[in-house]
């Protein structure tokens, strides 16, 4: 009894001492700032133990001064802190080993440590580490394997195009498909705030279970999901302004006099511009006529952009909810172009009993798009870039109160006018996309079986509106005079026209599924049985009409008549239907040996009989190596290493056109084409030879790699090798055939094959320093591909020949420099005859001694697109900053400053031609331009005319595409949350972020992600933001 | 729990039984070709595609040139303004001509887009007989009309290159040799003959427009001229010319020839094969090509005739005048009110009246005036002081809104009285081929007195020049007669540059050249396209290509 009251005595002492002395508080947050509640907070050897406060708040006692507390929470790694006499701030770090995080794949999700085909995936977190924008640009570099490609930077068009290792098909679309939630749908148009993760699935083990649209690859997009917990609240905005990140310099008035009078003497004509005149456009000109305006400038200012976005999500163990409402809006750094876009969704997860899920997801959103009437969009006709680029320099910008402007080889061009008098073009989308997903658990038949339906569907509708109005305008026209100004009218002509049309699609997808997953000791079995179809139902009508009596209305009731012109209206509609059945079989033993075999049985509409139906099979291993007795623990270091192999085959139908298989007839033209009986009337001619054997491409891929940890996860290795067969590619014959034969023979048949081999490297790096957390990433990867059989013209000569060469190869003639006397170049073999010194003297390849551009090309420079890329990125945190930032990097790529025009061939453009087209000059091309006091000029020859031999594809005009580029850089920082808390939030974070902030490469003058004709392309745009997360 | 599995199983059985018609969808945007022979309403829509070849190698189409050239810009008659690509292809292959290449054919080479057509009529010609089950009458009838289009597209291609690749039906393989010259003709006579005796002479109302006898058997008289069948030219032109309906001649020449470009439903009697349009379509646009610059400022006037074609017409009276007073510098009004009606039915010069205004040509003028090679487009200006009037609608007041509509008549009868004439001299009938020639000219009341031998050909040649100036044909003419390395190589023509001098104008002859013109032996034969060369192994280029 004694004994038992000292005891009590005792501990009731030492709990007062301990009580009066160490009363621990702190405050845990999660590895973004916010307040993280719930975490079990223990104090180390004593069975002491509190949990976080919804305010992530803690308050803890402790017998000893020098207590280590102990914090854990599911998800984060746990750790443990030395107490002192402050308040603690103590930040959970995300438990992420690579082994337990779970990657999402067709139709379900896997443990990354069981999987077995290659797979890369990035999450919310990583995503948005860049600036807010379109959603391809936010994920660039960042997943190794997917090959992006930003080619302009109009608002709301800007999205980079996509593929996956390259392309492997010379005919069809290497695009990957895009499933949104299970479904097939595109998300370039998602409020980047509502993605959860994308993964891409590369090898056939991993795409076999898409088919026969799964050759190119595919993209996995999943949106967020309400988790349990109290409500939180999310708000987030930014705000962006931005700028060209390179456009080239033109000249400016008086700079073009000179180049141009320069010009006209090289090519014996008198000078144009007098002194006189070029002193007034340099001094003003009190008449007003010459002026001095940079066109380029004037049509580009600054660009903003704002977002912002409110998340609500939360839940119980039966129903969770997300809800996302955004917004976002893009004024284009060219007057009158802008985009805006309304985002909703709503995906609600319920447990009706306890083997019945039921999911609800539905997602909607409103773009439009504004734009003149005269296009931003590259290599349209006389389009505003194409116009800037055009108009003359000493015009001054206004000329009598009417916009000034010039006429070109072509239309008249005025930019200013053109941007702010034209009209409009206005295109409005909406899209609301629904899916409603049933989940059963059957216990009651076996352990480890479901059953699930899902349903969607997606419903879109487009609309564009085009108004184009008259104006008129001042026309500078220049002789030896002078100048002299000509009131007429803009190019739009004198009647307003008024197009509007209109499209719907509607998609039904249906999924059934029976899935099996089950442990038996150390045997992991599952399985999943699924039948899919879906089907898209469209149409459209279009109409234009010209003639209205008020401007004020650009409505269609108060035109006056249908233009005179093709297509004045028209309208169809089409079906595509898909069906497919998918298998797939996982076994694991001992979570060691890995094993899956997939497949889909696939169907496509667009072939008959037995080319209907077709299976795409894939099977792939794994070797979990370092579980093996003999490596664990063994090697110092080494945490985890994994061998992986796939082989499987996977279809592509998408260059197929529907009805091949059927010999049809189609309209001439929209209008009657022919007058019979003095009536107008409509003629039909036939399409294509049909093509019953068509059938669709297949692409065998085999894929090997490793994935291996080191150090507890502080460094990451993961290789995947692979080699893809792309066989029955769809060829078109056309260049094959004699034109005699007129055309008379299918135009595609499955005679292609192509191959193509790369890898992707990826290495991680993770480390903490006390509160000092860092990570980098760096990526690379290589692809190239190879004809293996290309039709070819029986007669071709061998160096044309593309067999055993890469895809998308340019060709052209081979330039050995310029003439320097007009001997050399009268005794040099010409095409055109005529050549002079300054002319480009190209290589006879054939030797025949005669110059013709059929004979005399050869393959000259690589694909746009770049073989080798590569990415490195970077993280910081310290205490309440972070930081981050990503180069992106790509090499192997060369483009063309001469333009190729489809059903024309190749051709000057105005980075290639001083003065095309009657336009003005880029300075770096004039300023290089071969003139007799120019020898050593790297251009040819200076000229105010077309020069017809150096039009021409040729080595000369090929440039590097090779570039380095910053492409993101993000600054953050989170208010300590005794600061939140005061304004009622649970935590705010500010943050700086930037894209394309510099690049490097060889030609200093254009974006190197520019497209291949450049008549005028809306450049890439270099973005500062600034953006609040709060979140109550 | 059962209910659910229900659901579940059904939905599997569902989606297995439902797979097949699934996938089966009727097309919504095209038509299966059979169903094209089921009625002859849809057979005719089938044939009007056909039709449309007709006029593309004409002034209208742009068949023969990708910009829609007139081949008249390639000899002494006309000039464009333009040198630079598009417009400026007839200046680029007269100064340049290895501008014209086997690879590059600049239109000049009609060989793709003609063996296109081609097939197109041989594929109308196989569904015929495969699904069609009219009455004889009424497949002769289709027959006929196609096998006319394929005559005339074999025409067009033998007018460029003279020997071709005959198709009487559809391809079979990749590689067919070349047939003779003689086989290539004897193939477009077969194909007329059979028009000709497959036709009939007048459609009923309802399906006027289409092809005719008469047409036939026009076409022939022109395609024989160029094979040299002198005796089958007079035999089809007589024919035409005396071919009846109900016992009342068909074909006449228009009275005014102004009008002679009119449609034959419009009570024009000389126009024997056409292509008519119709606004909103089918139009053309070549008002807006070739109108004077001041009818749409900056548009227009891409070709304009030469002073020597202007110098070419006689006087209203006959004979020529003495133009050696403008072949310098004056302040004389040239003598164009005296000239014969064809030149004011063709050529728009300074003062002519021209909706309801003069016409401008002056410098600074309202259509204005430019110095050929000054600048790469002249934007509605002439180069020679004039501006092309035949086949310009007057009646358009605003070309810039407007499209144009006058019909294409690709044969009217004075053509035909042409090949008769030339055909009947060249089988030394001077009779037959002065009384054509008087024909010609009695209608724009020209005196003629008969002419003999070489005299009797300068007189056609001249008559040909001037009654179907502008027409197509100047250009093939020189080729056919071996006269373009002389008339065209070497050479430069002129216009007349006219300056205003206080209330004076002052005429000045100008070289509107700048430069030698060229005509190779080569241009007698155009090239086989290089890709045909290079997949069809049984063909080689043609000799100087």
């Amino acid at each position: 009894m004694e004994k038992h009251l000292f005891l009590i005595i005792l501990c009731v002492l030492l709990g007062r001492v301990g009580y009066s002395q160490q009363e621990i508080k702190g405050i845990v947050t999660d590895e973004t700032g916010h307040a993280l509640p719930g975490v079990s907070v223990s104090v180390r050897a004593s069975n002491i133990s509190v949990t976080t406060n919804t305010e992530g708040a803690f308050t803890i006692s402790s017998p000893t001064k020098q207590a280590v507390l102990t914090f854990s929470y599911v998800g984060y790694k746990t750790l443990e802190r030395q107490a002192g006499t402050e308040p603690l701030t103590v930040r959970m770090e995300p438990d992420e080993t690579a082994l337990d995080e779970v990657v999402v794949v067709g139709y379900g999700t896997q443990k990354k440590s069981s999987l077995t085909g290659s797979v890369a995936q990035v999450n919310a977190t990583e995503i948005k580490r860049a600036p807010m924008g379109n959603i391809t640009h936010m994920i660039t570099g960042r997943l190794p394997g997917l090959v992006l490609k930003q080619s302009g930077g109009q608002p709301g068009a800007d999205a980079s195009s996509m593929n996956i290792r390259g392309a492997s098909s010379f005919a069809s679309s290497n695009n990957p498909v895009v499933i949104v939630d299970g479904v097939r749908r595109s998300f370039d148009q998602l409020n980047p705030e509502e993605i959860e993760s994308i993964s891409i699935l590369k090898d056939a083990s991993a795409a076999a279970v898409y088919g026969l649209q799964a050759a190119a690859g595919v993209i996995l997009v999943t949106t967020k999901r309400g988790s349990m917990g109290k409500p939180s609240i999310n708000f987030n905005t930014s705000m962006a302004m931005n700028q060209n990140t390179m456009f080239p310099e033109f000249l400016n008035g008086p700079e073009y006099a000179y180049w141009y009078n320069k010009a006209r003497m090289l090519e014996g004509k008198d000078p144009l511009f007098s002194n006189a005149s070029i002193r007034k456009m340099l001094e003003g000109d009190p008449e007003g006529k010459w002026g001095n305006t940079n066109w380029v400038d004037e049509i580009f200012q600054t660009g903003h952009s704002q977002n912002y976005g409110v998340t609500v999500d939360g839940g119980t163990e039966k129903l969770k909810y997300y809800f996302f409402g955004g917004y976002y809006n893009q004024d284009g750094n060219v007057a009158h172009t802008s985009f805006e876009r309304y985002n909703i969704r709503s995906n609600i997860n319920a447990t009706i009993t306890k083997d019945l899920d039921v999911f609800v997801g539905i997602g909607a959103r409103k773009e439009s798009r504004n734009a003149p009437t005269f296009s931003t969009e590259k290599n349209e006709w006389n389009n505003i870039f194409q116009q800037a680029m055009r108009a003359h320099p000493y015009l001054p910008k206004t000329y009598n109160g009417l916009p000034t402007g010039n006429i070109t080889n072509g239309p008249l061009v005025s930019p200013i006018a053109a941007l702010d008098q034209s009209g409009f073009k206005r295109n409005f989308a909406e899209a609301i996309e629904s899916t409603l997903q049933i989940n059963l658990k059957m216990p009651w038949v076996t352990e480890g079986l479901s059953m699930n339906v899902m349903g969607s569907y997606d419903h879109r509708t487009a609309y564009a509106k085009a108004f184009q109005t008259p104006f008129k305008m001042a026309q500078g026209i220049v002789t030896a005079a002078g100048i002299s100004y000509n009131e007429v009218e803009s190019s739009i002509g004198q009647l307003a026209k008024l197009a509007e049309n209109t499209s719907r699609r509607g998609f039904l997808t249906l999924q059934a599924s029976t899935k099996y997953n089950r442990s038996f000791g150390k045997h992991d079995v599952s399985g999943l049985l699924l039948y899919e179809q879906y089907r898209t139902n469209s149409n459209e009508f279009s109409i234009s009409t010209q003639g209205l009596d008020f401007l004020e209305l650009p409505e269609l009731d108060f035109a006056n008549e249908l233009t005179a012109a093709a297509g004045a209206f028209g309208g169809s509609s089409s079906v595509v239907p898909n069906a497919g059945f998918v298998g797939r079989f996982n076994y694991a033993y001992a979570q060691k040996y890995l094993l899956e075999i997939s497949g889909r049985y696939d169907a496509s509409y667009k072939f008959i009989g037995n080319k209907r139906w077709s299976l795409f099979p894939a099977v792939s291993l794994g070797w979990a190596i370092s579980e093996e007795a003999f490596l664990k623990d063994k090697i110092s270091g080494l945490t985890y290493l994994k061998l992986r192999g796939s082989a499987g085959k996977l279809g592509n139908d998408t260059g197929v056109n529907a009805y091949t298989f059927l010999s049809t007839m189609a309209l001439l033209s929209s209008e009657a084409s022919v007058v019979i009986g003095n009536e107008p009337r409509n003629a039909y001619i036939t399409n294509a030879l049909s093509n019953p054997d068509l059938t669709w491409e297949t692409a065998t891929i085999y894929n090997g790699g490793f994935e291996a940890n080191f150090w507890d996860q502080k460094l990451g290795l993961e290789l995947d090798w692979f080699y893809k067969v792309t066989d029955d590619i769809l060829e078109s014959q056309g260049g094959t055939f004699a034109p005699s034969v007129g055309g008379y023979y299918p135009s595609v048949i499955n005679t292609g094959k192509a191959d193509n081999r790369g890898f992707e490297l990826t290495v991680n790096h993770r480390h903490a320093l006390g509160d000092f957390h860092y990570g980098a990433q760096f990526n690379i990867s290589w692809y190239r591909n190879r004809y293996l059989n290309i039709r070819e013209s029986a007669n071709i000569q061998d160096h044309l020949k593309r067999n055993g060469r890469e895809m998308n190869e340019k060709h052209g003639l081979v330039a050995l420099g310029i003439f320097q006397t007009d001997e050399e170049a009268q005794n040099w073999p010409s095409i055109f005859g005529g050549n002079r010194a300054g002319d480009i003297k190209y290589l006879d390849v054939n030797g025949d001694g005669k110059l013709t551009y059929a004979d005399d090309r050869m393959w000259i420079a690589n694909s746009n697109v770049p073989q080798l890329n590569g990415s490195f990125s970077m993280f910081f945190d310290y205490k309440n900053f972070d930081c981050s930032f990503l180069f992106q990097g790509a090499a192997q790529a060369e483009y063309a400053l001469s333009g190729y025009y489809p059903g024309i061939g190749y051709d000057n453009t105005e980075f290639t031609s001083p003065f095309f087209q009657l336009g003005n000059a880029p300075k770096y091309l004039v300023e290089n331009s071969w003139t007799p006091d120019n020898r050593d000029a790297k251009y040819p020859r200076l000229s105010d005319i077309k020069v017809q031999n150096n039009k021409w594809a040729s080595t000369l005009w090929i440039v590097d595409g090779s570039f380095l580029r910053l492409k993101t850089v993000q600054l953050g920082y989170t208010l300590p949350l005794q600061v939140a808390k005061r304004v009622g939030a649970q935590s705010i974070r500010f943050n700086v972020s930037g894209g394309n902030i510099f690049t490097w490469t060889e030609f200093p003058y254009m974006d190197p992600e520019a497209p291949d004709v450049s008549n005028g392309y809306y450049p890439q745009q270099r973005t500062w933001l600034l953006g609040i997360d709060v979140k109550f | 729990m059962k209910k659910y599995l229900m659901a579940f199983l059904s939905a599997w059985t569902l989606g297995l039984g439902a797979c097949n018609d699934f996938l089966d969808p009727d097309p919504t945007d095209r038509l299966s070709d059979k169903l094209f022979w089921e009625k002859e309403a849809s057979t005719d829509l089938y044939l009007n595609s056909l039709y449309t070849y007709i006029p593309s190698y004409g002034n209208f189409g742009e068949a023969q040139f990708n910009d829609g050239l007139l081949t008249e810009g390639m000899t002494g008659m006309l000039k464009y303004g333009a040198y630079s690509a598009g417009v400026g292809n007839a200046n680029r292959i007269v100064f340049n001509p290895y501008f014209v290449t086997a690879d590059q054919s600049q239109g000049l080479v009609i060989w793709p887009t003609s063996y296109n057509r081609i097939r197109r009529v041989n594929e109308f010609l196989a569904g015929l007989k495969k699904y069609a089950s009219y009455p004889q009458e009424v497949n002769d009838r289709y027959e006929g009309q196609a096998r006319f289009v394929r005559a005339f597209l074999y025409y067009q291609l033998l007018l460029r290159t003279n020997t071709v690749i005959i198709y009487d039906d559809l391809p079979e393989s990749n590689n067919k040799p070349l047939s003779t010259e003689e086989a290539c003709w004897n193939f477009v006579e077969q194909d007329l003959d059979y028009a000709i005796q497959a036709l009939p002479a007048k459609w009923p109302e309802n399906a006027n427009g289409r092809i005719t006898k008469g047409a036939a058997y026009a076409l022939k008289s022109r395609a024989m001229l160029v094979a040299k069948r002198w005796a089958k030219v007079v035999e089809a032109a007589n024919a035409v010319i005396q071919l009846k309906d109900n016992g009342a001649l068909l074909y006449d020449l228009n009275a005014d020839y102004k009008n002679a470009f009119k449609s034959y439903f419009q009570g024009n009697p000389e126009a024997i094969l056409e292509f008519r349009y119709q606004l909103p379509g089918p139009y053309h646009t070549f008002d807006r090509k070739f109108a004077p610059g001041g009818d749409w400022a900056n548009n227009g006037g891409a070709a304009t005739p030469t002073q020597e074609m202007v110098e070419e017409y006689e006087l209203a009276t006959g004979g020529k005048p003495n133009w050696s007073e403008w072949h310098g510098t004056t302040n004389e009004t040239p003598p164009y009110t005296l000239l014969e009606p064809r030149f004011q039915a063709s050529v728009l010069y300074n003062g002519a009246n021209w909706k309801g205004r003069k016409i401008e040509t002056f410098v600074d003028g309202k259509d204005g005036y430019v110095d050929y090679g000054n600048q790469a487009l002249t934007y509605g200006k002439t180069v020679t002081g004039y501006y092309l009037r035949k086949y310009l609608d007057e009646s358009i007041s605003d070309i810039s809104t407007t499209y144009s509509a006058q019909p294409w008549i690709e044969i009217r009868l004075a053509e035909v009285y042409l090949n008769l004439a030339e055909a009947a001299a060249k089988l030394n009938d001077e009779a037959a081929a002065n009384d054509a020639i008087r024909k010609i000219r009695n209608r724009v009341g020209l005196p003629y007195t008969d002419q003999s031998g070489d005299a009797l050909f300068t007189a056609i040649r001249h008559e040909r020049k001037v009654e179907l100036a502008f027409e197509g044909f100047h250009y093939w003419d020189l080729r056919r007669w071996r006269v373009a390395h002389q008339e065209l190589n070497n050479v430069r023509f002129h216009g007349l540059k006219i300056t205003q001098q206080g209330a004076n104008l002052r005429y000045e002859y100008v070289d509107c050249d700048r430069e030698d013109r060229k005509f190779p032996e080569r241009f007698y034969n155009f090239p086989i396209p290089t890709t045909e060369i290079a997949n069809n192994v049984s063909i080689s280029q043609i000799n100087l290509w």
